[in-house]
């Protein structure tokens, strides 16, 4: 995983800012995101990880942030024993973050945030009647790095 | 590149568009093409070809293009024969490609000109023009229909054959081969695909022995070729009595025509490529003209019956790739030119 860094772009962010403001007051679901992390492990991820849901948390009240260490038995509950792990809206959602959502997938993270809000995915009609068909569980893994969002976009 | 797992499986590695990795979520596999459903129960359209190998999908493209309103219904696999075939080194412009990836090409190629219905067999074709055309799913009405339908491997027909088919008997080395690696198989034929597929499960590491009936290949002499320097045994002038083995196959009892003496060859695999039937059980279905040689009968890719064209292996040749794709191009053009002489339904 490459480290947290950013690009400032003074103006840009704070209409971005604002945007966001304007998105998360129109979400009609509160949103709770946890954050299991202890000290001494990963750090910098859990550092970047606090970071981002604080930036988040004080655009909104909409987003209700909590951390807890990996101890507490909000962890065992969630079987939760990786630092940093991210909860969006646990008790209604089976997802989770492992790391940090920096980089690209800091907007990744965002948007999923916002599914979670609105209660929507706007997924395809087409990918619904495949999902239909779906009968028995699938666990999802998804794998990626972070990389700077200022690189080329990949496919 | 991120990967995704689905229940600790691989199902897409890089990034997919959101209907192809809804696919491949269903699968459990990585998919690569992405066919979106129809639930329409009936369609109006100018041409209906029957059959989604390289002649369908080439005369899906060539009709559409031309203007034709075209569909192909496939009852199986897209990509037909070329789906079974492990790796294509003749089809011009494309030195080495796997059948496979072949199919993805077409397919997808196809997919930007025509609507391809997979899993629909025809049942019945009602004469007429139109001719009305019913499914497993739904109707169409059609001014034109060509049964691109191709081939199908032939059987043995010796005993064992068919009880341990799917347990060591295979026609299908691009499916099957892949188990066998490090173990003993043996390959019946001498024709092009006999030898292309034995050479492709030396190459996936199985001890390949080829069993042939004459005394000499029929395959081309490139491939014929490659088998020879490619060291693997060919019994000729032999022919398989019997596939033995209690769950799978464990032996093959052989016969030399020229000796007449009989053998048990221990293997666990016996693939087959003993030659070609043409698919015309529609054809039969609708009563079009056949050949002697079982193939239907075409003039200019037009059948005995109006209204109904014929192309690819079904109606005989070269059972080549690019042959069929050249029946489908050709076929194509013969109905845009005959349907725009004729007044529209
Ligand atoms: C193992 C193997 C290796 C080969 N290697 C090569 C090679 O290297 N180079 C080469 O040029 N050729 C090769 N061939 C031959 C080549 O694949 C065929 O000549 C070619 O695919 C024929 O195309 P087609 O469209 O006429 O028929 P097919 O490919 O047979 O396609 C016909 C399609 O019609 C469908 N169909 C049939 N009946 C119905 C129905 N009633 N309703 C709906 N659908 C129907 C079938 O399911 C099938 O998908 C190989 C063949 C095999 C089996």
């Amino acid at each position: 995983m490459a480290t947290p860094h950013d690009h400032p772009e003074e103006s840009s962010q704070k209409e971005i800012k604002t945007q966001l403001q304007q998105m998360f007051k129109k979400m009609p679901e509160e949103i709770p995101v946890v954050l299991f992390a202890r000290p001494g492990k990963n750090d910098v991820f859990a550092d970047a990880a606090r970071q981002a849901l604080q930036y988040f948390a004080q655009l909104t009240d909409k987003i209700v942030f909590r951390e807890f260490d990996l101890d507490h038995k909000q962890a065992k509950k969630w079987k939760v024993s990786h630092s940093p792990t991210l909860l969006i809206a646990p008790e209604k959602y089976a997802i989770r973050w492992l790391g940090a959502p920096v980089g690209e997938e800091g907007r990744i993270f965002l948007e999923a945030i916002l599914y979670v809000g609105f209660g929507q995915t706007g997924i395809s009609d087409a990918s619904r009647k495949v999902l239909d068909q779906i009968k028995d569980k699938r666990h999802i893994k998804l794998f990626v790095s972070p990389s700077c969002p200022t690189a080329p976009p990949r496919r | 590149m991120p990967q995704t797992f689905a229940n600790e499986t691989l199902i897409a590695l890089g990034a997919q568009p959101e209907e192809l990795f809804m696919l491949s979520l269903q699968k459990m596999e990585q998919q690569t093409l992405f066919i979106p459903d129809n639930d329409a129960e009936e369609i109006e359209t100018d041409l209906v070809i029957v059959g989604g190998g390289p002649a369908g999908l080439s005369a899906g493209i060539y009709a559409s293009r031309s203007g034709l309103k075209t569909v192909v219904l496939e009852r199986n696999i897209l990509g037909g024969q070329v789906a079974l075939t492990p790796m294509v080194e003749n089809y011009p412009g494309l030195t080495q490609i796997g059948g496979k990836k072949l199919v993805e090409i077409l397919v997808s190629h196809a997919l930007e000109y025509v609507h391809i219905f997979q899993g629909e067999e025809v049942l019945t074709v009602s004469p007429g023009r139109p001719l009305t055309i019913t499914t497993n799913r739904r109707r169409f009405i059609t001014r034109a229909m060509l049964l691109a339908t191709g081939a199908t491997h032939k059987h043995l027909g010796v005993p064992g054959e068919s009880r341990l088919s799917g347990r060591g008997v295979s026609y299908c080395t691009t499916c099957d081969g892949p188990l066998f690696a490090g173990q003993k198989v043996v390959m019946v034929g001498g024709g092009d695909s006999a030898v292309t597929e034995a050479l492709h499960l030396k190459n996936i590491g199985a001890d390949v022995t080829v069993i042939h009936w004459t005394d000499k290949l029929d395959a081309q002499d490139v491939l014929a070729k490659q088998l020879k320097n490619s060291g693997i045994p060919i019994l000729f002038n032999t022919v398989v009595k019997e596939i033995s083995g209690e769950k799978s196959v464990e032996s093959v009892t052989v016969l030399n025509t020229r000796t007449n003496e009989t053998k048990k060859i221990e293997t666990a695999g016996v693939f087959i490529a003993v030659g070609y039937l043409p698919s015309v059980d529609l054809a039969d279905k609708i009563g079009v003209a056949k050949t002697p040689q079982g193939f239907i009968q075409q003039e200019n890719y037009r059948t005995s019956v109006p209204g109904i064209y014929a192309a690819g292996d079904v109606v005989g040749g070269f059972n080549q790739i690019v042959t069929a794709s050249g029946h489908g191009a050709e076929a194509a053009l013969t109905i845009f030119r005959d349907l725009l002489n004729e007044p529209k339904a």
